[in-house]
């Protein structure tokens, strides 16, 4: 442990820090959201920001691009030269080769990659006005090979692969950074968007940018991720900087830990022998969109993972199941029955529960209160008397609220302003009260903090231990391989792989979907 | 959490400011136009308070059959066009064809729902756009009612059962508005204390979360639009009580008072959201400040500008108010 503690002082002596900050703070009218941050990053290194949500990692990096000041006070320090972080500005930060990449990194997707360099930054022009395209093109080449981004300038952006986009993006951001003091990097969540493949192929440029002499900011909710991209990593929780020390010699569960504040289950739970029991749902050779004859089991009481790429199918999967795809061939029997749902209405009649993916866009009903959106399955059970129960429903909406660990003042206002993690389990808390037979969930953890990641996954073990039927697809191996006791692989629309709950490992279920291609 | 908790007694004087903010609006423009030497007398008199009451309330029922398609999240236009096409459904059906009220009144309501039927198919079956489609019904009709009446009343043979319920009074209040008073009853009913109208502010809040916790969205939203028909029918029905006949031009004529009053509507009582109650409210507000103005010599052209100046201050206010806060007004 003392081995890999690093003293800030001692490191800054052997390389001198490009960013410094010190004694950063942040209150609103009643809240302190940052409570004496530093930070220190030096040239050439890929720092990790942690925290999860409401830690007040986003705003400090709101405070540092600019956008909001820092309150009572806060220091920048680069080389010997000092700002005060109360007066700091947007432009300031910009003078000081501080710049930010966001998740989502705002492209035109049919604009060419030169066209998208200039947004934000404006083309040359000629004497009449006329923009200098050539001169612009000569521009975006030399950026695209400085930053090793495999592109050319008059490609659309729409035809690159993301992990390429989110390149351009960064050499958007670099462009103009004078090359002698070198930039600072900020990337927030850029992987979240990424399917898992691209996430190495960004990792080598990322490493190539830091080698370049930038300084990368990096904050990620996937550990793994940080421990293989970042040198140091600095943890922040409720607004304050827990630490900031080497990741060489932590795991994701020291890191989940730190980020979490307290002791995580560890990631086994007892794997019951479910594979005789008979099968709850038995699909064969299912077809619909990029389905190709797909066939696979799931036991009551058992939680299936679907792993693969973005893609591969699984969401189609998922929602073939629910009734909102129709399949173009194949059979689904429910208990033996079979079934043929023609709206995800005769699903849900049917005790068939589905957390989409995207939860703001196809889950909540962001104008309406928590209580209506904690009972918006089950409404019926209120009308009592020709009346709706208003007061019952909120007032079995809040005790739903405290048994998933929602956190929130009241029932009454919108579940916009929760957090992703809340919000996330709220949707799942709106199906668990149904006590569904069979609950579909798309990459439900994703953008969600640690700890409400934790509570989602107990809250899928306790539905499977009631003897749910449990399908979920992620992104994050690892969380498959902890979660579920069988993982069936889809590529290209198939089912070409299938890991049993003896072999689940994160490595075991990336070699399946990476390992050698079928033969067609 | 805490910081909640702090904003509290901010939001709550916030939140009951704005739902009793139109209400007390009301109430000053009556206290003001009863009180002002030149129209004080005329204005605060119970004949002023009974013509504006009886007179407002076609167009609340109209206003309410507006605010059902806007809770999906729809916005019908030819729901005043197709309350004037079913007045004079209604009426030629006593007139020209020689039918009895029990009959002339469910031509009127059947006309309404057909119309909104047609308009349910295209937008929820076919998933066009409202907007458009409600324009080009709106004028549709206009032009099979020009064909039917070549732009004249129809004035004989309307029953005097109908009339006079339209135009006499029972205790000192018009008749017509115990009319009002059911009808606001009963879809405030269906919309707040039902699981249907759940629905309905569950598809307004969000089509694709809707349709995936099992609601049949296409269903309901067909439905609202026959029920909207329907009730424009009758409103078109009350317009005949009203005024003995079936003008070609009144009904479509309402669509930008109504539009005002339901906007206004959505920044009280339910802050942020359609409702009927402040549909209701905002209807009277705007008949008491424009009776005031008339009365006071304001030249008849200041109802427009007032109606649609409403409009637009009903719409910004809710995009200002209800920011950030459950129930957004959304078009």
């Amino acid at each position: 442990m003392t081995a890999t503690t690093v003293d800030p002082a001692s490191a800054d002596a052997e390389a001198p820090a490009r960013l410094r900050l010190a004694g950063v703070s942040k209150r609103y009218a009643s809240t302190t959201a940052l409570h004496e941050v530093g930070l220190t990053v030096g040239r050439g290194e890929i720092h990790a920001l942690l925290g999860g949500n409401g830690s007040g990692k986003s705003t400090l990096i709101k405070i540092v691009a600019g956008v909001e000041r820092a309150e009572p006070g806060g220091s920048l320090h680069q080389g010997d030269q000092a700002a005060d972080l109360t007066g700091w500005s947007a432009r300031a930060a910009r003078e000081a080769g501080i710049r930010v990449v966001h998740q989502d990194i705002g492209y035109f997707p049919s604009l060419t990659v030169a066209d998208n360099l200039a947004a934000g930054h404006g083309y040359p022009v000629g004497a009449f006005g006329n923009v200098r395209d050539r001169r612009w093109r000569r521009h975006t080449a030399e950026v695209l090979a400085r930053f090793d981004v495999d592109a050319r300038p008059e490609t659309p952006m729409s035809a690159l692969r993301p992990a390429t986009r989110t390149m351009v993006a960064i050499g958007r951001a670099l462009q103009d950074v004078d090359e002698e003091r070198s930039g600072v990097l900020i990337l927030d969540e850029p992987t979240t968007a990424l399917p898992r493949g691209e996430v190495e192929h960004l990792f080598a440029a990322l490493r190539r940018c830091a080698a370049a002499g930038h300084a990368i900011v990096f904050v990620s909710h996937r550990l793994s991720e940080v421990l293989a991209l970042c040198e140091n990593v600095t943890v922040l929780r409720d607004g304050e900087r827990i630490t900031s020390r080497a990741t060489a010699g932590l795991d994701e569960h020291d890191l989940a830990e730190l980020v979490a504040g307290r002791r995580l289950a560890t990631a086994s739970h007892g794997r019951e022998a479910v594979a005789d029991a008979p099968s709850l749902v038995a699909v064969e050779g299912l077809a619909a969109g990029p389905l190709q004859d797909v066939s696979l089991r799931v036991a009551a009481g058992e939680v299936l993972g679907i792993a693969g790429l973005l893609g591969s199918g699984r969401s189609t999967l998922l929602r073939t199941l629910f009734g909102d795809v129709a399949p173009a061939a194949g059979t689904v029997r429910l208990d033996g029955v079979p079934v043929a749902f023609r709206s995800p209405r005769q699903a849900v009649r049917a005790g068939i529960a589905y957390v989409p993916e995207d939860r703001g866009g196809d889950a909540l009903f962001g104008s309406m209160s928590l209580d209506e959106n904690l009972a918006a399955v089950v409404v019926g059970d209120y009308w009592q008397g020709g009346l709706l129960r208003r007061t019952r429903q909120r007032r079995e909406s809040a005790r739903l609220a405290r048994e998933l660990g929602i956190k929130t003042a009241t029932v009454t206002q919108s579940p916009n302003e929760l957090s992703g993690g809340n919000q996330q389990k709220a949707v799942l808390g709106r199906w668990l009260r149904t006590e569904p037979r069979l609950l579909l969930l798309d990459n439900p953890t994703q953008g969600v903090d640690v700890g409400a990641r934790e509570d989602i996954h107990r809250l899928l073990r306790d539905a499977a231990g009631r003897g749910t039927a449990v399908v979920v697809t992620s992104d994050d191996y690892e969380e498959l391989a902890q979660v579920c006791d069988r993982v069936v692989v889809l590529r290209e629309g198939r089912v070409t792989g299938s890991v049993a709950a003896a072999d689940l490992s994160a490595d075991r279920i990336s070699r399946e979907i990476y390992g050698e291609r079928a033969p067609r | 959490m805490t910081q909640a908790q702090a904003e509290r007694p901010d939001g709550l004087l916030r939140i009951t400011t704005e739902r009793y903010g139109l209400g007390v609006l009301l109430v000053a423009v009556v206290a003001v136009f009863s009180t002002l030497p030149r129209t004080g007398d005329l204005f605060a008199s119970h004949a002023n308070f009974t013509v504006i009451l009886g007179g407002e309330v076609p167009l609340c029922v109209i206003a309410i059959a507006f605010t059902l398609p806007l809770v999906v999240g729809q916005l019908d236009l030819s729901i005043a066009s197709i309350a004037g096409m079913a007045s004079i459904a209604g009426t030629a059906a006593m007139s020209r064809f020689d039918q009895p009220l029990v009959v002339a009144i469910l031509v009127a309501i059947l006309f309404g729902a057909a119309a909104g039927a047609f308009n349910g198919f295209l937008i929820a079956v076919l998933g066009l756009d409202c907007i458009i489609v409600t324009l080009a019904v709106m004028t549709v009709i206009a032009g099979l009612v020009q064909w039917y009446t070549d732009g004249i009343s129809i004035n004989t043979g309307v029953s005097a059962t109908l009339t006079d319920f339209g135009s006499l009074s029972w205790f000192g209040v018009p008749r017509i508005a115990f009319l009002l008073v059911l009808v606001v009853g009963l879809v405030w009913y269906v919309v707040e204390k039902t699981p249907f109208g759940r629905h309905l502010r569950m598809i307004g809040s969000n089509r694709t979360a809707a349709r995936l916790v099992g609601i049949p969205v296409v269903s309901t939203t067909f439905a609202v639009f026959v029920l909207a028909g329907a009730l424009a029918g009758a409103g078109g029905m009350l317009l005949t009580a009203r005024s003995g006949g079936a003008n070609p031009q009144e009904g479509p004529g309402l669509l930008l008072a109504a539009l005002a009053a339901v906007y206004l509507g959505a920044t009280t009582v339910q802050p942020g959201k359609f409702n009927v109650a402040g549909t209701v409210v905002g209807v009277f507000f705007l008949a008491l400040a424009v009776s005031g103005l008339t009365l006071a010599g304001v030249p008849p052209f200041v109802s427009q500008l007032f109606d649609g100046g409403a409009l637009l201050v009903a719409v910004v206010l809710s995009r200002f108010l209800g920011r950030n806060r459950v129930g957004t007004v959304g078009t």
